[in-house]
């Protein structure tokens, strides 16, 4: 079997809630070790989230946490403990990477700044992912991501036109950011395998989503122009829009660029003569009649099936996609040939497929899925081998709660 | 100039619109060498697109354009010309990464699809980026950023918890190019993943990006919840109906907008000091978080109300203060000019000679050893060719003259 792209690395993860966990699982299914480092003094709220209320199975029963955070081993340390610090940094000593998303200024209470950190290991890369950033007026701030993102821009950018900005779906931005705090660490792994220097990472999630808003930033920058909310519409594409279909709110995706996708478009839903209609005749013109459009192919498509419509229009070279919701995207046959979901398993919640890693990889057999890790199972492993310690002061250590 | 993480990795970018662009940029940004391949005449179809200054469409001066080109290098090449393949595989010779959005299987009829080059250079990794990935029934269908954002159930969930009337609340596209550059971001890095994997076996590989896959990942949780559940659980069908389910978390204040969540028992104890525990929040009903979730539509009335008769700033203020996860939603004026960001020196001031000097959104993290920087503004059509064929590759002035007329360059 092929070495998977990240073996031989360890990480000592002191990430929680849902951004640094995606980044740690990317990590963990590509080869490395992860050690999550948690406590039964502040545990991760995402252990109890997604829990049947009347039916709770406490911090190992989440499908949402286990969904999340398959692939790494789990101990418990009380960082509140001088002991405690001591054993997480013999962990950061014999470890590559270390990830957190704690409040700004935490770890450093704790003792555990990247500073104190390399001293343990001086090549060491350490990513801190936090609302605002590590330093600046504003730096304390606290925010989940949802709530961050507000004072990134997006969401004035997103709602109906018209309509008050409003909240993103998907619990939008904390994957993507996760996603983007493993390029930053496999870059600084890239420049560690070069030249041997490991480095701080200061990850802001509010710059990461407005570093993601180029025509609205550079629109204000060069015509003071604030372009506000816009729906479903796009600035060149029409028609551009989702479109009532048969059945209960049930919606196509129906997106038109070029010319030659807009006379295909009129062909394929037996409207020809939209390509002669003066209304209709370019770009600009269907842009001024835009909902006149959008009421037309509404007339078309609201007696029609979504997914019939997607062929149609697809053989036809037009983008035309089903709105998904999550049991219609589960169903779809492209996804499931895809493998989009995969089974880690788990002790507590079972056999249950969940979102894996995106991306395939032609040189990868098999990505490593092991399940998530249960609070604290770890403990021996680590703290008797990894850092070899008696079997007498890992039964201390539990008692004075520093194992915790 | 400071060496940059990526100093010495050299890319090939064979890409238009933002997801290519974009993945090649954050690269050439950390250090990268991005050689960007265009159509000779017309180029990337975002030098069409706005924001132009003063709005006069210049291929030279369009804002997305410009900002998702940074740092890299721009020659024309028609691959469909005869030549057009032989002058790709010479630039592709020295190259580590190809990025590629083309649809599936037209570079294999081109003789350059990732089969070929990797039997003539097995170092190779190639980046494909497509809607649908490289295999699967829908792998020839076309998407935008609309449809990816809906068919990855994103859009289905926007506005989220907002949905009272379906009928005239139709699923909404969130705003920008958001799936586009996700899946730039993912793509970059499940590329350096290759890169990391090739120096433990010295051979290349396709990494398949489906632009739709890498949305679907951002409702990861609604998966495992759902998988999770028994048929009738009330997670389930909170996946079939697009209703209100839980907490919205955006709210009008006197003067605009706050965005504000607090549900834990330390947020809520301290939204109800900031609310001066008003008597229907000290209510039973509200005093344990599954009481919250479980009456959350009186909760959340309780509190729009009184978020509606606060001035914004102040609120978020004040709400911070107390350690509750509470921002002001920014409008573009309020982004490009925040403190914060001033401070961090997250906007960039780059020069490009069609334009002066403009603000750029800079490093989206800050490296402490390498700094993320710019160090050439976006490439002007073809502007490098005569470094890269001249000089990289030796071609005499008089082949690539003959090129150019040729329309291959």
């Amino acid at each position: 079997m092929t070495a998977l792209p990240l073996e031989g690395v360890r990480v000592a993860d002191f990430g929680w809630i849902l951004a640094a966990p995606q980044c740690t699982a990317w990590l963990g299914v590509m080869g490395a070790e992860v050690i999550r480092i948690e406590s039964r003094q502040r545990l991760d709220p995402i252990r109890f989230l997604g829990q049947n209320p009347r039916d709770l199975k406490g911090p190992d029963g989440s499908p949402l946490f286990n969904g999340l955070n398959y692939s790494k081993k789990s101990v418990t340390l009380n960082l509140n403990h001088p002991r405690g610090v001591e054993l997480a940094k013999e962990i950061v000593r014999r470890s590559d990477i270390v990830v957190e998303n704690f409040t700004a200024g935490m770890m450093k209470r704790w003792g555990l700044s990247y500073e104190e950190l390399c001293r343990e290991r001086p090549d060491l890369i350490m990513v801190s992912g936090s609302p605002l950033g590590q330093y600046g007026p504003d730096s304390h701030s606290v925010g989940w991501g949802p709530i961050t993102q507000a004072s990134a821009g997006i969401c004035h950018l997103t709602g109906y036109p018209d309509g008050p900005p409003v909240s993103l779906g998907g619990t939008w931005p904390d994957y993507m950011v996760g996603v983007v705090m493993t390029y930053a660490v496999l870059a600084a792994l890239y420049y560690r395998r070069r030249t041997g220097k490991g480095q701080y990472i200061d990850l802001a999630m509010a710059e990461v989503v407005t570093a993601m808003l180029p025509e609205a930033v550079m629109d204000y920058v060069m015509n003071q122009r604030d372009r506000g909310r816009r729906g479903n519409q796009d600035d060149i594409m029409v028609p551009h829009n989702v479109y009532r279909c048969r059945g209960e709110d049930t919606w196509v995706a129906i997106a038109v660029e070029t010319e030659e996708e807009w006379r295909n478009f009129c062909h394929a839903v037996g409207h020809p003569e939209w390509i002669e209609d003066e209304r209709f005749r370019d770009r600009r013109s269907r842009k001024a009649h835009e909902q006149e459009l959008d009421q037309l192919i509404t007339a078309w498509t609201r007696t029609r099936d979504r997914l019939d419509i997607m062929q149609l229009l697809q053989a036809a070279g037009v983008a035309a996609t089903p709105v998904y919701d999550t049991e219609s995207l589960i169903a779809d046959p492209h996804f499931q040939q895809w493998n989009f979901l995969v089974t880690p398993g788990h002790p507590v919640t079972g056999n249950h497929p969940v979102a894996g890693i995106p991306g395939k990889y032609s040189a990868i057999d098999t990505l490593r899925y092991t399940p998530a890790p249960c609070l604290g199972q770890h403990n021996e492993e680590v703290f008797g081998t990894l850092l070899g310690l008696s079997r007498e002061e890992i039964a201390r250590l539990h008692e004075e709660q520093v194992i915790y | 100039m400071q060496a940059g993480a990526l100093t010495g990795l050299k890319i090939v970018e064979c890409s238009e619109r933002f997801a290519g662009p974009f993945c090649t940029k954050v690269m050439a940004d950390l250090g990268a060498e991005v050689i960007k391949i265009e159509k000779p005449g017309t180029g990337d179809v975002t030098r069409t697109y706005g924001p132009f200054p003063g709005d006069e469409p210049h291929p030279e001066r369009s804002g997305t354009f410009l900002y998702l080109n940074t740092n890299k290098l721009g020659v024309t090449l028609d691959l469909t010309r005869p030549g057009g393949t032989e002058l790709f595989r010479e630039l592709i010779k020295d190259a580590d990464i190809l990025v590629e959005t083309c649809p599936p299987g037209l570079l294999d009829r081109l003789g350059i699809g990732y089969r070929q080059l990797h039997a003539w250079c097995p170092r190779l990794i190639v980046t494909s980026i497509t809607p649908f990935g490289q295999t699967g029934p829908y792998k020839e269908y076309k998407a935008y950023d609309l449809n990816c954002i809906h068919m990855g159930v994103v859009g289905y969930e926007t506005p989220f918890n907002f949905v009272t009337d379906p009928e005239n609340q139709p699923p909404l596209k969130i705003g920008g190019h958001q799936a586009d550059l996700l899946a730039g971001w993912t793509a970059a890095a499940a590329t350096m993943t290759a890169v990391l994997q090739r120096e433990l076996t010295g051979v290349g590989q396709q990494v398949d990006i489906a632009e739709i896959e890498a949305v679907a990942h951002m409702v990861r949780p609604n998966f495992a919840l759902y998988s999770h559940e028994p048929p009738d659980g009330p997670n389930r069908r909170r996946f079939l109906r697009r209703t209100k389910w839980g907490l919205a978390y955006v709210f009008p204040c006197r003067d605009g907008h706050v965005a504000l969540l607090a549900l834990t028992d330390q947020h809520w104890e301290s939204l109800k000091e900031l609310m001066g525990h008003p008597e229907w929040a000290e209510s039973e009903l509200f005093a344990t978080l599954l009481g919250r979730f479980q009456n959350i539509d009186a909760l959340e009335a309780g509190v729009a109300a009184w978020v509606s008769e606060q001035d914004r700033d102040e609120l978020a203020r004040r709400g911070q203060e107390l350690h509750i996860p509470v921002f002001p939603v920014r409008d573009m004026r309020e982004v490009v000019t925040a403190t914060q960001y001033r401070e961090r020196d997250f906007f960039v001031t780059v020069e490009h000679p069609e334009t002066g000097p403009l603000t750029y959104p800079g490093a989206p993290f800050k490296f402490s050893a390498t700094p993320w920087q710019i160090r050439s503004p976006a490439p002007r059509l073809g502007e490098h060719n005569a470094q890269i064929y001249g000089e990289r590759l030796g071609l005499s002035a008089e082949r690539i003259a003959q090129l150019r007329s040729d329309g291959v360059i």
